[in-house]
Order: C-alpha cells, then sequence, then structure tokens
C-alpha cells in the first residue's frame, strides 16, 4: 500500500467519521491541539486503524505521534 | 460464558434506583456481557407506559458499566470507579419498550484504551431487537 492511499483512507475517517475540516488535514498538522482530535476520537483511531490496516494500536503509540504525517508514517512503516 | 446471575448489581454498578436501568447481569465474559432489565411501571426515563429513548440508552451505558465492574470487583480486586457515558453512535430504535417487559442487553467489547470503553450495545425483547447503538463510556480517576 503506498503511502498515497494510506493517506486517502485517513483522510476519508478523518473527514467523515470524525468530522474534521479537510482543510486543517496536512502534514504537520498536530492530532490533538490543531485537529481537535480528543481522548474518545482515539478509541475510534485505533478501531480505524485495526479494520483498515489490520493491526492493532497500542496506547503507547500515541505517545510519538503527534500529527498527522507521523500518523500516516507510522502506518506505512505497519503495513509495509 | 461466566453465569453471572446470583451476583447483586449493586456490587457492580454505582447507580442506585430509580436511576439504575439493569437489574442484573447474566452472563460475563472479557469480549461480551449480557444484562437484564425489566422496565418499571413509573420512575425517571418512563413516560407513557414505555421506557424513553434516554432510558434506553442508560440500559445500555450501564450494561456497558456492568462489564467493566464485573473486571474491577472479580478480575482486577480494585474499587469500581464512576463511569460517565461519552459517545453515542449510530443509534437505531425500532420501538420503545414497554412497562413489564424484560429486556435482555447484549454488549460486545470493540475497544478499550486510557480508561475509555467502546462497546456495541443491543438491546432485545424476547427475539426482537428494540435498539442498538455504539456507546462509549470514559471511567473517572480513582
Amino acid at each position: 500500500m503506498t503511502i498515497n492511499e494510506i493517506q486517502e483512507k485517513v483522510n476519508a475517517f478523518l473527514t467523515e467519521e470524525l468530522e474534521i475540516n479537510p482543510d486543517l488535514i496536512m502534514p504537520e498538522a498536530r492530532l490533538k491541539e490543531d485537529m481537535g482530535v480528543d481522548s474518545l476520537e482515539i478509541v475510534d483511531v485505533i478501531v480505524f486503524v485495526d479494520e483498515a490496516f489490520g493491526f492493532k494500536m497500542k496506547p503507547e503509540d500515541f505517545k510519538q505521534l503527534a500529527t498527522y504525517g507521523q500518523f500516516c508514517d507510522f502506518i506505512a512503516q505497519k503495513v509495509g | 460464558m461466566t453465569d453471572c446471575r446470583h451476583i447483586p448489581i449493586e456490587t457492580l454498578l454505582l447507580q442506585a434506583p430509580p436511576f439504575r436501568f439493569v437489574d442484573r447481569l447474566d452472563r460475563f465474559d472479557r469480549e461480551e456481557v449480557v444484562t437484564s432489565f425489566t422496565v418499571p411501571a413509573d420512575g425517571p426515563l418512563v413516560e407513557d407506559g414505555c421506557l424513553t429513548e434516554a432510558g434506553l440508552v442508560e440500559n445500555m451505558a450501564q450494561s456497558s458499566a456492568a462489564r467493566i465492574g464485573y473486571i474491577s470487583v472479580y478480575i482486577d480486586h480494585v474499587p469500581v470507579r464512576i463511569g460517565y457515558l461519552g459517545q453515542i453512535k449510530n443509534l437505531e430504535i425500532n420501538r420503545l419498550p414497554r412497562c413489564g417487559e424484560v429486556l435482555s442487553t447484549t454488549v460486545r467489547l470493540r475497544q478499550d484504551v486510557f480508561g475509555i470503553t467502546l462497546v456495541e450495545a443491543r438491546v432485545c425483547e424476547g427475539e426482537e431487537m428494540v435498539a442498538q447503538a455504539a456507546v462509549k463510556t470514559a471511567l473517572r480517576d480513582a
């Protein structure tokens, strides 16, 4: 899966499920502070990643994933 | 699944009547629990002889809380904590249950992280599915 395909799925999830303004989605945007992903929505993120990419994120993974770009790169590493 | 019908519900849930919308935890396993609740003749969240939409949501949320309560008491051996309803998604109600009907609510775990639990809840009366939703509950820090 290419990074573009990953970003496409992630963007669809962020805009449709979490109702994030597409204009806010950019590599350096911070998930929590800039895009407003709150602690309740982290659960949705974990379920989405499991269903869309086939692996389970661990709570500690989020400590190193501050931005949208880091999040997509993390998925790319996991799915090869 | 473990048969839990002998366990007093007040040991698993902090809500007290008339604000308790689960009578009993029937069966437990880590991924799924089943609770039962008889719709009372009157009380909060009962109107015109039926449990309201809010009452159905409370039943789902408290069924999820009963699962967490069981884990706290019988597995982790820690006090039961107060839980809050965080979010309801995909709520589907086919009809409002009538007074005297016995509801059987099945709660299936989807994710449990950072003290937030996401479950799929399905409320049935007999074989009939009355309502379903995805429910998030959050636990207050001890």
